[in-house]
Formats: structure tokens, sequence, C-alpha cells
């Protein structure tokens, strides 16, 4: 009873910091627009007739075309990565797992630059080929990262793998930009990760990608836990290990992509959301998986709101804000887990 | 007298080095097998094969007479329960969570966790008396507690085989013996077949019915406990003298002696 109160509660919060967080985001910008008239704007759209007359056809447009998208894109690309986050922590039974530590944000980065500096990514349709691009850079660095350390290797040989990755492709993104100079901006965006581009387009042919996706790990929740007690174990509970952990990858790393084609690689989110639930509500997967997707939306939220608001008018990459509050988390796992280690 | 298990001349290496040679033998249904050796014997080697955790070559390795690599692994599951030889999870499950986890190998995708599921799970911690502990995390509990709940977990897949690697290592005496009775009870009780890897030969003279005696990857010596330890036997295959004394309607006591 008392661990129900506890998810319902945990649940209440977050849905609660999540509304506002998103309502409050949408008033941030270099247009003053007060909550009420956001409020007045959000809800005229479904019922016309309560329009108020103070309201500009500007703000309508800024409203709907430039802050609600991106607040959605924020929301998904958030949950996609404290989803993937979570099922990469299981599947390499590694509490420092997260796409973007084991270079599987960089890869998704690395293809889509490719598809787009090549100009390929123009054979498919635009909304299309980039992802698609990415996804193939993400797999790609999923499959290398996990022949070299997620079998069963050390937690240590995982981590380095991961910077190994990240070493490489970033040369090879300074190489290609070296030749590629006037793709620079858009690259380095992808790099820096940042939620300024992101328009109805990116949000609906990702939000579906990432929808499916993190709905079908759920189903899985039973072999996640399994797969965290190790091979053995997982193996004589009647798991088919092989065949999950690669569907397992395959799946985090589409959601990962996804994400990543519409705003780079933003580090961190998938780090720490899974570690504080897991804190909160317990390492069940059952409850774990959509806890995380919720903290992870609320995470990249707000610190979106923060990279809007902290010097307008510019804003900073929202990829360096989630790096400044994740990186010293991480190191301080690092030392907890050394300490338990020697 | 069944034999769930049978083994046809079954060999393991890995990579250059033989662990297993031509292991033949047939594992007795309702009894309680200890698999003894000395270490790197390939005890361990040969529970993971019976179980199909490491892939045996065809027909070596038969459950009920058919070939175990034709099994679909949630049914080998549904028939053997495992309790590994290191059970350190790395987050902290609670203590019913990690044992209803049994239940997944009779749990469609879509299926829900049912009241049955509940009963068995409920069952099967009163069994092992760590009911009391089910809301603990699993790093809140002592080793002895979490051997128990292993084989709590174990149970809650209603096997009727049970394979334990080492489980009473690492264990004071008084939890090493409370094990061993346990499994005892579900041999009499329950007619399930326990194989059972052990170090201590004197907890496999007093538990078991059969022992299987390894050596350097073949099987030394097969039999009742008091036929196959013997101080010639432990002198050939562990190189230590010993005497065996008996006590008055107990099954004899192995002691070591300095030479």
């Amino acid at each position: 009873m008392y661990r129900t109160a506890r998810y319902f509660s945990t649940a209440a919060v977050l849905i609660i910091l999540l509304v506002l967080s998103a309502g409050i985001s949408l008033t941030l910008g270099a247009a003053d627009i007060s909550a009420r008239m956001v409020g007045n704007i959000l809800i005229s759209r479904i019922i016309p007739a309560l329009e108020s007359p103070q309201v500009r056809q500007t703000h309508i447009h800024i409203i709907m075309y430039l802050r609600l998208p991106r607040v959605l894109t924020a929301l998904v690309v958030g949950a996609a990565l404290g989803i993937s986050g979570t099922v990469f922590q299981a599947v390499f039974r590694n509490p420092m797992a997260d796409p973007y530590i084991l270079g599987i944000s960089s890869g998704a980065a690395f293809g889509a630059a490719i598809g787009l500096v090549t100009g390929m990514s123009a054979f498919f349709s635009l909304r299309w080929g980039i992802p698609l691009f990415a996804f193939i850079g993400g797999i790609g660095a999923t499959t290398v990262i996990y022949l070299l350390g997620g079998r069963g290797r050390s937690a240590t040989t995982l981590l380095l793998a991961g910077v190994a990755m990240n070493f490489l492709l970033s040369s090879l993104m300074s190489l290609m930009l070296y030749f590629n100079r006037d793709s620079l901006e858009s690259v380095v965006y992808w790099n820096m990760g940042s939620l300024a581009a992101s328009g109805w387009e990116d949000v609906s042919v990702m939000a579906p990608i990432i929808l499916v996706g993190g709905a079908a790990l759920l189903l899985f929740q039973r072999e996640l836990n399994a797969m965290t007690l190790g091979d053995e174990s997982a193996l004589s509970l009647g798991v088919s290990i092989r065949k999950i952990r690669i569907g397992m990858l395959g799946l985090a790393t589409v959601v990962t992509s996804a994400s990543v084609a519409v705003s780079g690689t933003i580090g961190f989110v998938g780090l720490i959301t899974p570690h504080v639930m897991r804190i909160l509500t317990g390492p069940n997967h059952k409850t774990l998986l959509p806890y995380s997707a919720a903290a992870g939306a609320l995470f990249l939220t707000v610190s979106d709101a923060l990279a809007r608001s902290i010097v307008p008018p510019a804003e900073i990459p929202v990829g360096i804000i989630t790096a400044i509050a994740g990186a010293p988390y991480f190191l301080y796992l690092l030392k907890h887990r050394f300490r338990e280690a020697v | 007298m069944s034999h769930p298990i049978s083994l046809q001349n079954l060999s393991w290496s890995y990579g250059s080095q033989q662990v297993l040679r031509h292991i033949t033998q047939e594992i007795r249904g309702g009894c309680f097998t200890s698999i003894l050796g000395p270490n790197g014997s390939g005890k361990t080697t040969m529970l993971k094969l019976l179980m199909r955790i490491l892939i045996p070559d065809h027909h070596t390795v038969t459950l009920d007479g058919q070939d175990i690599l034709q099994y679909p692994r949630r049914d080998i599951a549904k028939r053997i329960g495992s309790v590994p030889q290191s059970s350190r999870a790395e987050y902290p499950y609670r203590v019913y969570d990690m044992v209803l986890m049994g239940r997944y190998p009779h749990k469609g995708r879509f299926e829900g966790i049912a009241k049955i599921d509940h009963d068995i799970v409920r069952r099967a911690l009163k069994t092992t008396e760590v009911y009391h502990l089910r809301k603990h995390s699993i790093h809140e509990i002592s080793g002895g507690e979490l051997q128990r709940v292993m084989i709590s977990r174990a149970l809650a897949q209603e096997p009727d085989i049970l394979a334990l690697d080492e489980p009473t290592s690492h264990l004071d005496p008084r939890h090493q013996l409370s094990i061993l009775r346990l499994l005892r009870t579900l041999v009499l009780e329950r007619d399930i077949t326990v194989m059972c890897v052990l170090h201590d030969l004197n907890s496999a003279m007093h538990f078991s019915d059969r022992v299987i005696l390894l050596d350097q990857g073949n099987i030394a010596a097969y039999g009742h406990p008091e036929e196959v330890l013997t101080p010639a036997s432990i002198k050939r295959v562990y190189g230590v003298d010993t005497q065996v004394r008996r006590f008055d309607g107990e099954r004899p006591h192995i002691l070591y002696v300095d030479s």
C-alpha cells in the first residue's frame, strides 16, 4: 500500500510539474506574451468563440508555430532520452550507461550530418531522410559499443568504449567540417544540442516514432528486469537474452536517433532521470520506464526554458545546460562506484 | 525410478581447455544429487550445460528423453529452477518483485500478473521462510537471506528440478545447515529433483542421495555418498588424507588428517 501511495504521489507531482513547466515555457521568449494571453490563445484554438479581442495575430503565430512545437519537442525528446537511458542501463547492466556517454547520440548526429552534407538524405522525403541517416549512424555506434564493451565485460570497459567512440566521431565530424565549411552551422548545432529550430514538421515525424518505440519497450519490462540480474539468471528464468538484447538495443537506438534528428546530441538526460526515478520509485522497469520518460520530459523542458531565458534575447544551446547539470552528477556516480569496487 | 535428465557423451571446452570429457550420466528423479570435485573439475560447467545456460552439442543432454536443444527457453525454465553462484544484483529490487520474476516463463507478453501468481509467490516466500522480508530491498538483507530469496524465485517457476551452484558458500554454519535442510525437505515433500554443486564433503555426505564426484572433467565416481566418499577416492581426487568416522545411527563424518 505504501508503495502504491508513493507511485501515485510521484506521478501526480511529475504531471503537475510537467504542466507547470510547459506552461511557463510558453510564456518565455522575446515577445512579451502574458500567461493569461497564452492560455487564451491555446483555449481559443479549440473554442474560437472564447478568443479575447486583445489577442494579436502575431502572438497567435508565435505561440502556435514557434513556442508550442518547441515545448512539445522538448517534452518528447526528453521522454525519449529518459526511456532510452533506462533501457541502456538495463541491457548493459551499468547504471552509468546513457546514449550520450556511450557515443550513440554522436553516432546518430554523425549519420545525420553525413546525410545532410552529402545531400543523400534528399533522396528521401526531407522529413524522413535525416531521421533515417541518424538511425543508421546510431545503430552503427550501438553495434560497435555492444561488440566492444557490452557482453559481460566490466563497467569500465563499456565506459571507455563510449569515450573512444565519442573521440572518434568528434574527429570524423571535424574532418567533415574541414571539407564542408558551408554546412558548419547546421552540423555544429547538432553537436551542441538545441531545440531552437524545432517546428511542427519535426514533431509530427518524431513523436510517432518515439511513442511507438517507447510503448514497444514498455512491453518488455519483465525481460529488462530479468536482464539486470545478469545473463545467467535471465537465461534460467527463460529469457532468450540474445534476441531480446538485440531487440531492446535496436529499439532504444531508434528512439535515441529520432530525438537526435531533431535536437542534436543532448547529454545526461538519459543518465540522470533513471537514477533519480530508481531512488524515488524503485528499480522495477514496469514503473521505471514511464517515470523516467516523464522525468526526462520535465528535465529537458526546464533546461530549455533556462536556455532561452538566462541571457535574453540570445539563447544557449540546451545541451550545454543539461551537461552543466549532468556532468557533475556523472562524476559523483563515478566516485561512488569506484569506492564500492575497490 | 525416473531419470528426468541424462547426459550422453557430454564434453565441453573453453577455447583449447577441455573442461568436461565425454560424460555419460543419468540424474535420478526425486533425489538430492550433489556434484563434487576440486576447483576446475567442471562442476559449474556441468550444471550450466544441464540447463542450457551453456549450449551443449546435439543429443548430449536430454530432458525427459528429448534433446534439450529442442525445448523453447521458457519451457526449460518451467522445468528447471536455478540458483546461480553469484546473485549480486546491480539494482535494489524488492524481495517480492525479485521472486515475482520467477513467474516470467509462465506469462505471455500481454498477460498481466494474476492472483494465482501472487499466491504462488507468497507460498514460495513462506516455504523458504523469507515472507517477512518481502518488502525489503535485496541490498538490505544478509547473504543467507538472499540465498533463500533466490531459492524462492526458483520455486516460483514451479519447477520439478532445482539446480544450485554452491548455495552454501559464504554462509555461516547455521545458514548452511538451514539451506541444506530446506533442499532436503523439498526433495522429500515435493518430490523435487535437486542437483547441487557443493564444496563441503560432509554436507554432501549428510544431505544427498547420490553424489557425482568429478575429477578433471571426468566422473571419478557416482553413487550413494557412503560408497563414493571413501578415504581412497578422496585421496585420489583431492589429494588429501581423510578418516571416516561413524557415530551412532548417523551417516559417516569425514575428518581431514595431517600427513
